[in-house]
């Protein structure tokens, strides 16, 4: 058969047909190619007729789709054969190939399948990719079947210390505690129902030892194109170690919670003690003093002329210990009530406060026994009323005892807002004190000055500091002997 | 015991401490208090007034009671009196060594007419006797 005379004419019918059609003759020359084929060849039938194949794909005879064609060209079997041919500049294609034998040789039929090729081996790209993500992550997954069948992977059989082999075809119930099953069967409803499509939830496993492993459970339900559930995808993080130090927080609050409840009962059956001690203290002290001075005074009254005036002195004497340890009472009592009254912030016009207070004193400045001045703003201060006054009250006591010796003394009271504060202050131009002991005077009973000096219990300073203190203040105290002494009151405008 | 000073109507003093007890009945003598003072040295003392009362003993135009006592306290006797259909008329006063004492809020919740803090000055003792005196007298006063 002739080439040339054979082209044309007696083939006509494939040259329009969608897949590519060449025939090769006997002596591997092409006899025939379709439009198509030409594409396929990428290169024109003029330029391939007569060609011989082995020439036209150079290093052809080395293939596996060059040993099926020749095979076909010699035992007349037919085949289909996918694969890939490289063009000269280097692109590839993949052809779907069927050789089939015909009189004059063979005919090979080709169609292009890069396109499906591409995918497919993306795919297969994709898969090997999500494989080996699966199986190599440190995170334990599973890929779970809609029975409930395990498919997973390392990280996840080393939390439950199985083998992959042990964890082969489980379910998950198998490695459930009972009283779980059915919660996670509700959770697995609402994906499969489509209310959801991942949930999340806290669950145990059983480890092969028995043992109860918390974990953090996300499922995604995977879906195919068409919607259809294929699968679930499990990811399980271990948190029995954060379930733990949970438990121990809980149980270590729950212990101090009992410890605070056992403290504050102590606390209050001490306070009652307290308040039961002080009643004694005041009832059971006061008792044998009022004997005391009673019996002095009857002394006094019924006996005198019959006393001598040293006699009369010693009663006296007896009388005003009496009446001072009744002070001492008295103020220990207030110190102590003081010391357990509860303190509650409230607004307090201080300029009219602090001249109610003064008020007290008005006689005692009518007749000139001291001076008092106030130099207030018109502002309002956040302080406890009871607690502000028996500070100020102590104060003003405090400066008019120890500016009576001076021949015209002089208290001034100021009050001063600052930035974040109030600041009160009591200033006197009484004997004063050393800076050195500008401590040591807030502490009860503790005394600068000898009885016969300044009458005092000890008590009034450590009353104010007791105060300022209940009320988170502060109170300090600046001196020069002989001039002066201040002392101040400072509460915090931030509470 | 009973400490006659006078036959007009009494005034009960119950105390417990002899102290207060013998200051007290001076303080009244002091200040001429010319009624008759009848005595009580305890709760149970106390109560046993109740039947002599009842019996028609002449009932006394103060009581004044002493809380802090052995056996019977002041309290119990202040509940029984007070709720007593034809003694709760008689005017109690409290005799107290602390106006911060909790017992004092019981005895007012309990119908007590008044109190008295026991002052260790005994002038001021004596000034007490006088508030008694009038006190007694202005809520005994025949409207």
């Amino acid at each position: 058969m002739n080439k040339t005379d054979s082209s044309g004419s007696s083939f006509s019918l494939f040259d329009n047909l969608l897949e590519g059609c060449q025939i090769i003759g006997f002596d591997w020359s092409y006899i025939y190619l379709n439009k198509a084929a030409e594409v396929h060849n990428r290169r024109a039938n003029t330029e391939l007729y007569g060609m011989n194949y082995i020439i036209s794909w150079p290093g052809i005879e080395n293939t596996h789709v060059f040993r099926v064609i020749k095979r076909c060209m010699e035992d007349r079997i037919s085949e289909k054969i996918e694969n890939e041919f490289i063009y000269l500049d280097g692109k590839r294609k993949w052809f779907l190939l069927s050789i089939q034998p015909m009189p004059m040789g063979i005919l090979i039929l080709s169609v292009d399948i890069t396109d499906n090729k591409l995918s497919e081996k993306a795919l297969i790209e994709s898969e090997r990719k999500f494989k080996s993500v699966f199986e190599s992550s440190n995170i334990a997954k599973s890929i779970t079947t809609l029975k409930g069948e395990i498919n997973v992977n390392k990280a996840f059989c080393d939390m439950l210390g199985y083998s992959t082999e042990e964890l082969k075809n489980k379910n998950w119930a198998d490695i459930t505690p009972q009283e779980e099953i059915g919660m996670i069967n509700n959770e697995v409803d609402s994906l499969i129902k489509g209310v959801r499509r991942s949930t999340r939830f806290k669950k145990r496993y059983v480890h092969k030892n028995g043992s109860l492993i918390w974990t953090d459970v996300s499922v995604a339900l995977v879906l195919d194109e068409t919607g259809k559930p294929l699968y679930f995808l499990t990811t399980v993080v271990d948190i029995t170690e954060q379930k733990h130090a949970e438990m121990v927080i809980s149980k270590l609050n729950e212990e101090l919670e009992e410890r605070v409840a056992r403290r504050t009962s102590q606390l209050e059956s001490a306070n009652r003690e307290l308040e039961t001690f002080t009643y004694s203290v005041s009832h059971d002290l006061k008792a044998p003093l009022r004997g005391i001075d009673g019996y002095s005074k009857l002394l006094d009254d019924m006996y005198k002329n019959k006393l001598d005036e040293e006699a009369q002195f010693f009663i006296s004497s007896i009388r005003s210990s009496t009446l001072k340890m009744n002070q001492i009472i008295d103020d220990l009592l207030e110190y102590s009530r003081l010391d357990r009254s509860k303190m509650t912030l409230t607004r307090i016009k201080i300029s009219e406060f602090i001249s109610s207070i003064i008020s007290a004193y008005s006689d005692e400045v009518a007749s000139n026994k001291f001076k008092l001045a106030l130099d207030s703003p018109d502002i309002e201060i956040m302080a406890d009323p009871k607690g502000l006054k028996i500070a100020l009250r102590n104060l003003i006591d405090n400066a008019i005892k120890f500016s009576a010796v001076k021949s015209d003394p002089f208290i001034r009271i100021r009050v001063e807002e600052r930035e974040s504060s109030w600041l009160l202050s009591v200033n006197d131009n009484g004997v004063g004190f050393e800076m050195k002991y500008s401590q040591k005077i807030f502490v009860i009973f503790q005394r600068l000055h000898k009885a016969e000096e300044f009458p005092g219990t000890g008590i009034g300073l450590a009353m104010v500091s007791k105060a300022m203190q209940k009320m988170d203040g502060k109170a300090w105290a600046e001196s020069t002997p002989g001039i002066g002494s201040t002392f101040y009151l400072e509460m915090s405008k931030t509470k | 015991m009973i400490m006659e000073t006078d036959n007009s109507n009494p005034i009960l003093l119950v105390e417990d401490n002899p102290v207060d007890l013998d200051l007290t009945l001076r303080a009244f003598a002091a200040r001429k208090i010319s009624n008759k003072i009848l005595v009580a040295r305890d709760g149970e003392e106390a109560l046993k007034y109740i039947d002599l009362w009842e019996n028609g003993e002449p009932l006394p135009v103060v009581i004044l009671l002493d809380l802090n006592m052995p056996r019977v306290n002041g309290l119990e006797v202040l509940e029984k009196i007070k709720s007593h259909e034809r003694f709760k008329t008689i005017p109690i006063v409290i005799l107290t060594t602390s106006s911060e004492s909790t017992d004092l809020k019981s005895a007012y919740h309990l119908g007590a007419n008044s109190y008295i803090v026991k002052p260790v000055d005994f002038e001021k003792f004596i000034d007490v006797a006088r508030h008694i005196d009038v006190y007694w007298r202005v809520i005994n006063k025949p409207i």
